[in-house]
């Protein structure tokens, strides 16, 4: 993103409770010693400078194919693997600042859910074992403070009574219950914000919704936010207030959650929802537009990275890179994208 | 050749296409009756019944679309028709008839000669199903070999022509499995499937995983083979949605049975099993998200000890105590529509 020097349009007048600055994450490629010494060293660019901002209680969706970064954006964000470059604010404290113990502390308030639940959870303990481990980590070893929060945070999964649980092993639970034994470990922390990294992806539709609506009911009845990473644009509609969408380590457009899934401007975000089979088997079949090769974020093309498979690209957009800029939106929400075939939002001042 | 019948039988309006429909006798490529299979791991073990009393018909060039849960035994049932059941699986009762002729219960050597050739298989996860050492090219021959389809020097050539048509560059043969992407891993296995040119295919989540660029890529791909090559389809899915598309009909399984069979727009239109509806209403079509998405309460019976009656009853809404004193066994109700409901006129009413 094009670092601002003025507010970025998506910050409102309160604090936001997360922010993010040209965010970046580069890896190494390990090759060979003797390839090394030949060859320069290849960088993978995972995240390629997000710039963003979560309000208070929001639901935000980061959306995008397998390889565009946006896992690796939901752990950068949470420090969970290290950011190269760019700032990360959590309620004014820069993240990136903290010390080893010092961020420890702090995670207790910034707490991830990983998408398998079947690989998440040792098979060896019960429910009441995987729920007391990060209280143990993080020194809430009181017993009675220990079962408060674990039977809290099993009424707030709705998995109940919570005492019919508590003994069970994973393998007795279905893979709804077992996604909601991964929310409920998070909770026992009392947690302000949540990644959760395709929370319903693995579950079928039936219980989806269930999921889904239990994200909800934590922001309402827990005020926590959420950054949610997945590939179902369905669920992000119908979860987020605000869809970010994500090609090769940058946002490209990021708006309200209805505005984007209506009327799509950047054209990958168009490919993206193009793509998506409508269940009506009286309309066609979807189809992209695009191709479905996604390239490696190592060799980067020259201005727009998304010029190859974009169907409207023209020679400037091979040569210069777009800018990150507020675009006019039907929906009156702040709508950002980066195209240059998008015009840009006049502003009453220009 | 083959694109007219596929959009007569698609577009028709259900009233005058009764003689058309490809289900008549003279058409039917495989017939199932009162199929059932069950696990278990020893003769004292009391079996699983995945797949519990099944009937359906495929006709030649049909799609045929199976949905349900995860271990309503759908899965069971493709590997059935395919005789590749793992070792604790047995066909306990009924007819698989392919071209007439009775596959059910033949023996493991002739088996064989139907593996690939007769009735072929993308299994779920296929993509990961590649042997890492061995190239791609190398894989795909293999059947081409078994089954001496073409002359040992013509096969590098038909390789390369089966890599073409599911739009992977020739040279992909040279390649080994981690070379490619998932979506090309998906689309070499499906090159392999149709390699020697089978009369049924059977899908089993051909799309699961995979992003939406890439399904839409695949589900577009299997529609257009299926016009070219004229090969009857069973796809088996939890994307209700992405069924919809492929299929002239769709059957609806739950707890090891077929609970509802009836053509896709019908079935969208006016299912008349209370599962189906459900089902239909947790879909989320993110053009058009309601407002509430629909939460299918309770679990699915446990198939070592389903329950005397309909297996859905405990988790219906419209369920009285004949439905759990008797099975209600699958009817007709309209054109081409069957369903096991003894309620099922007030399903419209859920």
């Amino acid at each position: 993103m094009s670092s601002e020097s003025t507010a970025t349009p998506t910050e409102r007048s309160e604090e936001p409770i997360l922010e993010i600055r040209n965010l970046e994450k580069h890896y190494i490629k390990s090759t060979g010693w003797l390839e090394s010494l030949f060859a320069d060293e290849e960088r993978v660019r995972a995240v390629d400078g997000v710039s963003l901002s979560i309000e208070e209680g929001e639901i935000f969706s980061v959306v995008g194919e397998s390889g565009c970064g946006k896992t690796t954006l939901g752990k950068t964000l949470l420090r969970v693997i290290e950011p190269t470059a760019g700032e990360i604010r959590f309620k004014g404290t820069d993240l990136a600042s903290l010390s080893g113990s010092e961020m420890q502390e702090m995670r207790q308030h910034l707490q991830i859910v990983y998408q398998d639940p079947f690989e998440a959870l040792n098979p060896k303990r019960t429910v009441r074992g995987l729920l007391r481990q990060p209280m143990e980590i993080h020194g809430i070893t009181d017993d009675e403070e220990q079962d408060d929060r674990i039977h809290r945070a099993l009424e707030d999964v709705n998995l109940l009574p919570a005492a019919d649980f508590l003994d069970r092993y994973p393998e007795e639970l279905s893979g709804g219950q077992l996604q909601r034994v991964l929310f409920a470990r998070a909770l026992v922390l009392d947690p302000e914000f949540i990644v959760a990294d395709e929370p319903s992806s693995m579950l079928d539709a039936s219980v989806r919704a269930r999921v889904l609506d239990l994200i909800d009911e934590l922001r309402e009845e827990r005020n926590i936010s959420f950054f949610i990473i997945t590939h179902d644009i369905g669920a992000a509609r119908y979860l987020s207030d605000r869809i970010g969408v994500m090609y090769l380590g940058r946002l490209v457009e990021m708006g309200a959650a209805d505005g984007i899934v209506d009327d799509p401007k950047h054209p990958y975000s168009k490919a993206l929802i193009d793509s998506i089979p409508s269940p009506d088997p009286r309309e066609p079949l979807g189809s992209s537009g695009i191709g479905s090769e996604v390239p490696e974020p190592v060799d980067l093309p020259s201005g727009c990275r998304f010029h190859p498979r974009c169907p409207i690209a023209t020679e400037h957009c091979t040569e210069v890179d777009p800018e990150w800029r507020e675009v006019p939106s039907a929906d009156d929400a702040v709508r950002m994208t980066e195209c240059h075939e998008v015009e840009p939002k006049q502003t009453p001042s220009e | 050749m083959d694109r007219q019948e596929g959009d007569r039988s698609r577009t028709q309006d259900m009233s005058t296409q009764t003689q058309e429909r490809p289900t008549d006798a003279a058409e039917t490529l495989l017939s199932v009756r009162n199929l059932s299979t069950y696990y278990s791991e020893d003769e004292a073990d009391v079996p699983v019944r995945a797949v519990d009393g099944v009937d359906f018909d495929i006709a030649r060039g049909e799609t045929y679309g199976l949905v349900g849960e995860s271990g309503c035994g759908k899965s069971t049932l493709g590997l059935s028709l395919i005789r590749a059941l793992p070792p604790q699986g047995d066909i306990v009762e009924g007819e698989i008839r392919f071209e007439g002729r009775e596959i059910g219960q033949l023996p493991k050597s002739e088996v064989k000669d139907v593996q690939w050739a007769d009735i072929s298989m993308i299994y779920q996860g296929a993509q990961n199903a590649f042997n890492p050492v061995k190239t791609v090219g190398a894989q795909i021959k293999e059947p081409l070999r078994v089954h001496d389809v073409v002359p040992e020097d013509e096969r590098e050539g038909r390789v390369r022509e089966l890599l073409e048509k599911v739009n992977l560059q020739p040279d992909v043969a040279e390649q080994y499995p981690h070379e490619l992407s998932g979506g090309m891993k998906q689309r070499a296995a499906i090159a392999m499937a149709i390699a020697c040119e089978p009369d049924l295919l059977i899908a089993d989540e051909p799309t699961t995983a995979l992003d939406v660029i890439v399904q839409a890529e695949v589900l577009n791909m299997l529609q257009r083979l299926q016009d070219d090559l004229d090969f009857g389809m069973l796809v088996i899915s939890h994307n209700l949605a992405a069924i919809m598309k492929l299929s002239d009909r769709i059957g609806v399984m739950y707890g090891g049975k077929i609970v509802e069979s009836a053509p896709a727009e019908t079935l969208y239109d006016a299912p008349k099993h209370p599962y189906t509806a459900l089902l239909l209403r947790s879909l989320i079509d993110p053009r058009r998200p309601p407002d509430q998405v629909e939460t299918i309460e309770g679990t699915p019976p446990d198939l070592r000890d389903p329950p005397t009656g309909c297996r859905f009853a405990e988790r219906c809404a419209l369920a009285t105590q004949e439905c759990r004193d008797g099975e209600p066994p699958l009817e007709s109700v309209g054109e081409a529509h069957e369903t096991a409901c003894f309620h099922h006129e007030e399903v419209s009413e859920l």
